[in-house]
């Protein structure tokens, strides 16, 4: 059986007024893009937190590679490459530094920085910016930076939050590219995203998630693919007696 | 990587990160050049003989030549160094919260204990390096208002004024945990304010060179015998804000 790149099994994290994820079961399997979808609120960034170990569970397992996250050795996480919120970008730091930073941090030797550096500045489309500091670069080039942060050293599991935040179609299509690589190679991926039409074009399996659980999946090949979301969340919403935005959306 | 290679990347990290720090940057650029023209400059009014600026200044302070020059440099370190180099290391830890650039010291191969122990292991050598920089500058203005090259005795002074900074640095180190637990730099820089007015309120109620985190300065300042007592007290509470702020770090969650 092949082991998933990371599974996450009844896991469980509520906040106080009772957001956050309920008994949530999800995997990424190698070669896989599971996309992430949901409403504001509905629980993608909690779950992406509890499974790079940014937020404890208060139930269930995370595991990363076949390792429980709670006894992982540091270099599990070299080959986990992440974005969630904010990218890695010390703003009075040239965008190369950054980069030298990110590899450092996932455990890349010194005398191998270089090349890796290298390879993820082309792939993301910022090897022009290597020098400028990046408080200079505009939002979307300090998405692309995070991104090519996250794509240091072909990790096996990728894991974004947002990916396409702030960037230009040029930068989307680099970002798509990028994934279908990833995946190729037999990695894992997992993306959350608003951006329907975009999960799509590249995900293998879309799970929707909605007041903090797992509520369905969506076929990537679905056609008119909001609608069929937005049916799925107002089933849960109606299922659970509450109201949401789904219903007006829908009628 | 080797446990050994990982804290080199962390030191290298953290040394990269504070030499493109502006305000970090600022901060020991004022703590060296600021506090030996600060002093240059009592020395220079002391040196007109104005009455009203000697008794402002102290007995020492007004002291012609680099007697003056020294006590005033070692006074004005006194308390710039502990909010300084307090304003620094809350500047190092409660940045990476404010700017949101901690999540990116998640889920990596350094870990985030190894990330904050480099912090301020990075903190205390720039302590030291100012420890040196400032005896130097304050030599610079010395010479530049004509006292000529330091003697032996002056020798000791800068001495103890390049301890006193270190010293400072060690009653800075709990701001580090400040800016931990309140995920920011101003409870780090709160501390250091409450910190420095706390060791002042002692002082003036008649806490001796017995006290932690006035020890230093009375010592520096040849207020009284030093210590040993007081300097292991400090060196204790240092101990144990940077073991506390490394376990902030390795337990930290992102759920605020």
């Amino acid at each position: 059986m092949t082991t998933p790149r990371l599974s996450l099994h009844g896991c469980t994290r509520l906040f106080a007024g009772g957001a956050g994820m309920r008994d949530v079961d999800l995997e990424v399997l190698p070669g896989e893009i599971h996309a992430l979808v949901g409403l504001n609120g509905a629980g993608k960034s909690t779950l992406m937190r509890v499974a790079l170990g940014m937020l404890v569970t208060s139930a269930g397992e995370v595991r990363v590679a076949g390792e429980p996250l709670a006894s992982m050795a540091g270099r599990t996480w070299s080959s986990v490459g992440h974005l969630i919120e904010n990218p890695l970008a010390y703003g009075g730091i040239t965008v190369r530094r950054n980069l030298e930073i990110g590899a450092r941090l996932r455990g890349v030797s010194p005398g191998a920085v270089g090349p890796v550096v290298d390879a993820a500045a082309e792939r993301l489309g910022i090897a022009d910016y290597a020098k400028v500091e990046a408080r200079r670069l505009s939002l979307g080039n300090r998405q692309r930076l995070g991104l090519a942060v996250a794509l240091l050293a072909e990790p096996v599991l990728l894991v974004l939050d947002e990916p396409t935040n702030a960037l230009d179609p040029s930068g989307v299509l680099l970002l798509r590219e990028a994934l279908l690589e990833r995946a190729g190679a037999g990695g894992g991926v997992l993306v959350s995203s608003h951006h329907l039409d975009e999960v799509a074009r590249v995900a293998t399996r879309i799970s929707v998630m909605n007041a903090g659980r797992v509520v369905g999946s969506l076929d990537p090949a679905t056609p008119e693919i909001e609608r069929a979301f937005f049916a799925l969340v107002l089933a849960d919403d109606q299922a659970r007696g509450a109201s949401g935005t789904a219903a007006g959306v829908l009628r | 990587m080797t446990t050994g290679s990982l804290l080199v990347s962390a030191l290298w990290i953290e040394g990269v990160k504070l030499r493109s720090s502006r305000p970090a940057r600022t901060i020991l650029v004022l703590l060296v050049v600021g506090v030996a023209a600060l002093a240059g400059a009592f020395s220079l009014v002391a040196s007109h003989g104005d009455p009203a600026a000697i008794a402002k200044l102290g007995p020492t302070a007004a002291l012609p030549g680099w007697d003056g020059l020294l006590s005033g440099a070692t006074q004005v370190t006194a308390a710039a160094a502990v909010l300084g180099l307090g304003v620094l290391v809350s500047e190092m830890v409660g940045r990476e919260f404010t700017d949101g650039t901690v999540t990116n010291v998640f889920a990596v191969a350094l870990g985030r204990g190894l990330v904050v122990a480099a912090k301020l292991a990075v903190f205390v050598a720039a302590a030291v390096l100012v420890a040196v920089a400032l005896p130097a500058a304050v030599v610079g203005v010395g010479m530049l208002l004509g006292f000529g090259w330091p003697a032996a005795e002056q020798g000791a002074a800068l001495a103890r004024l390049a301890g006193l900074v270190v010293l400072s640095g060690l009653v800075a180190l709990p701001c580090a945990w400040a800016a931990s637990i309140g995920r920011g730099l101003l409870p780090g820089i709160g501390l250091a304010v409450g910190v420095l007015v706390a060791t002042q309120v002692a002082v003036v109620a008649g806490a001796g060179v017995w006290f932690p985190t006035a020890a230093p300065a009375l010592w520096a300042l040849q207020q009284g015998e030093a210590d040993a007592r007081a300097f292991l007290g400090l060196l204790a509470l240092s101990a144990v804000a940077g073991a506390l702020t490394i376990r902030v770090w390795t337990r930290l969650q992102l759920d605020r």
